[in-house]
């Protein structure tokens, strides 16, 4: 058998040196201290966050004494255009969308579900004749790629029949994606949230 | 202050020796695993995560999970350190030339997948224990474990199932 397994176990063939992790620990910490490490970044955001508030608060002072006739500053940016939902998505809006997965792939590529409220995605896998025994889990990312950094949620590998669960928090309102990582080229789709009104 | 030169006493009957013999060279191979190979990367993480363990003394509940935790933090901490200064080495591990095609193998994976699939296969963790030494979730270890052996079948042959 020569397989990754095999392989791996190979991995058991090395041995640390001992004596330099003695050694190394005999001189002592060459790390950053955790706790300083934590509190060090926080002061400097803190410090940014201040700077730039009494900034920003200076030029609307500027601006609103420059425009006499004005009663209240410009509305604030609403944010980059990637994480805006389109006003009417192109599928419809559901409390509890249920997601059918025939085979590979998921009978939708679009969901609509309202921001700021706890909902539930199900998916319906597997239940057709011959489509039985495949594996299926379901992930919500903010990314299309949906590596790590970008998971929201996700559910445990499952072997289908079966229904993939899926309780999602509240989200903002935005456009996020949503696949099965077993078959992520094939079962794939965009979320859109949209505001209650 | 960026580093804290602190020493502790590593013998006696509850520091280093009884502690590397009960998980040294285990913890060693799964962070060397995680790093893709990294000898330097692991021998300082392992090195630091005893010297946190032994600090900690008494307060510790449970010495074997405690240092697996601490050694993945600082690892991943050390990885992603080196990920955005562009440090990490074409050539890893140059001791064993036999383990090149393997390392060449994990570091298409990802750490967490690299250090899901080894703790799982050669460790024989279960799934809620890697969840708590990766601080992550069972669901999460899955997908990590389901994507690291669809990859490593992929580039090194066999199968891809439990």
């Amino acid at each position: 058998m020569n397989d990754w397994r095999h392989q791996l176990a190979e991995l058991d063939r090395t041995e640390p040196d001992r004596e330099a992790i003695r050694r190394r620990l005999e001189e002592g910490s060459r790390f950053p201290d955790p706790i300083e490490a934590r509190r060090e970044p926080r002061i400097a955001v803190i410090t940014v966050a201040t700077v730039i508030a009494i900034a920003a608060m200076a030029l609307l002072f500027v601006a609103f004494r420059n425009q006499p006739g004005a009663s209240s500053p410009a509305p604030a940016a609403t944010g980059p255009a990637s994480t805006m939902a389109p006003a009417a998505p192109p599928c419809p809006v559901t409390d509890s969308p249920l997601l059918g997965e025939a085979g590979v792939s998921f009978t939708t590529d679009c969901l609509a579900i309202v921001a700021h409220r706890p909902t539930t995605i199900t998916v319906k896998a597997g239940f057709e004749p011959g489509n039985d025994r495949l594996q299926h889990s379901l992930l919500v990312c903010s990314d299309k790629d949906c590596n790590e950094a970008s998971q929201i949620a996700g559910t445990d590998v499952t072997t289908s029949p079966a229904l993939v669960v899926l309780n999602l928090q509240g989200l903002e309102p935005g456009t996020y994606f949503f696949e099965d990582p077993v078959h992520p080229v094939t079962a794939n789709g965009t979320l859109y949230v949209v505001d209650e009104s | 202050m960026l580093c804290k030169g602190v020493s502790v006493d590593v013998g006696g009957a509850t520091g280093f020796d009884e502690l590397y013999e009960e998980v040294g060279p285990r913890l060693w191979r799964s962070i060397l695993a995680f790093a893709g190979g990294r000898r330097d990367l692991t021998d300082d993480v392992v090195a630091e995560a005893f010297l946190r363990t032994l600090e900690s003394g008494n307060n510790v509940r449970d010495r074997r999970a405690y240092v697996y935790r601490v050694a993945f933090r600082l690892a991943a901490q050390e990885l992603a350190r080196a990920s955005d200064s562009s440090q990490i080495p074409e050539v890893a591990m140059q001791d064993d030339p036999g383990l090149t095609e393997l390392f060449d193998a994990l570091r298409s994976l990802s750490p967490c997948e690299r250090a899901a699939v080894y703790l799982r296969y050669q460790v024989d963790l279960p799934i809620g224990k890697i969840a708590d030494i990766l601080g992550s979730s069972a669901g999460a270890v899955r997908v990590h474990l389901f994507r690291g052996r669809r990859k490593l079948a992929a580039l090194l042959g066999g199968m891809n199932d439990e």
